[in-house]
């Protein structure tokens, strides 16, 4: 056989291979692929003669490629399967609600789904503490700075109130950022 | 089940074991490992199949695999039993033996009972 025959046919099942391994992630499809070809090329090495029967024994060894992308597939599909069940329903909706409306029964919720990761779960309990009711308690307290602030000069009041200005207006968007935050991981999955 | 069907099914059960249990002793390459199944019989139609069965078990932490020089040809990737293979392995070793007893007793004595 000439060698551009042999070229020929090896090419032509590793065009195959790589046509059935399209769905793969490129990260094992790449690794299969390499790994095939590599096989290919050492297989090839230690063949007394070329013919092409025995090239074409060698391909048919290693089997149709639509077999090799089944048994790679196998394992990707059941670990979509995996991710499938991470997705969010009620329990999760109704976590972000109470997150917002009734702050306990929130980050019990919030504990309780298996969607999100111990570091989001910690992140949407802590920030803000409290919840809604959490702000509304830290400021409460704001009152008595400003009125403790009132008796000094008035660079300080007025510095003193800006702060809180901020500090308020910061703390009433934060947990309305927080939920979006928990949400958008919600459908990052 | 159909009978030919039943080969396969029965192949597809033990064949990542029997390749975890060849990286027992040694790492070895892909090429080896299929050489290996070549000399042991009717495990494996496919041979290219064992390719990605060896992405999947190192995705799934099984084995871990390195990359070696080989002298005068291209390096090769290594794969080498983690320590869950190895339990892995061991699992299945257990299970194998009792469950190749039961069906034993079941057709050599079964008829008789």
């Amino acid at each position: 056989m000439t060698a551009g025959h042999a070229r020929q046919l090896v090419d032509e099942y590793l065009q195959r291979l790589e046509r059935e391994l399209t769905d793969l992630s490129p990260d094992s499809r790449n690794e299969i692929i390499d790994e095939i070809r590599r096989h290919i090329a050492e297989e090839r090495g230690g063949l007394a003669d070329e013919s092409d029967a025995a090239l074409m024994n060698l391909l048919e060894r290693l089997g149709d490629p639509a077999d090799i992308a089944a048994e790679a597939r196998g394992g990707e599909k059941a670990r979509t399967s995996v991710a499938t069940t991470r997705r969010f329903g009620t329990l999760e909706v109704l976590a972000l609600i109470l997150l917002v409306a009734a702050w306990p029964v929130g980050a019990i919720l919030l504990w309780v789904s298996k969607t999100w990761t111990t570091r989001e779960k910690l992140l949407g309990t802590l920030i803000p503490p409290g919840g809604y009711p959490g702000v509304l308690l830290i400021m409460s307290t704001f009152r008595w700075i400003t009125a403790a602030s009132e008796a000094g000069p008035a660079w300080v009041d007025v510095t003193v109130g800006a702060v809180l200005f901020t500090i308020s207006l910061v703390a009433l968007i934060t947990p309305v950022g927080m939920i979006i935050y928990l949400a958008t991981r919600l459908r990052a999955r | 089940m159909p009978i030919d069907g039943l080969a396969t099914q029965l192949r597809k059960g033990v064949i990542e074991y029997c390749v975890l249990a060849m990286l027992k002793e040694m790492p070895r390459y892909g090429g080896e490992v299929i050489q290996m199944l070549r000399a042991r019989g009717e495990l494996v139609v496919s041979e290219g199949t064992i390719y990605p069965l060896l992405s999947r078990m190192r995705s799934e932490g099984l084995v871990e695999t390195e990359w070696r020089d080989t002298p005068g040809g291209a390096p090769r990737r290594y794969y080498r039993l983690s320590r869950s293979g190895q339990k892995a392995v061991a699992q299945f070793r257990d299970e194998w033996f009792r469950f190749r007893d039961s069906v034993d007793t079941i057709f050599r004595n079964g008829a008789r009972q």
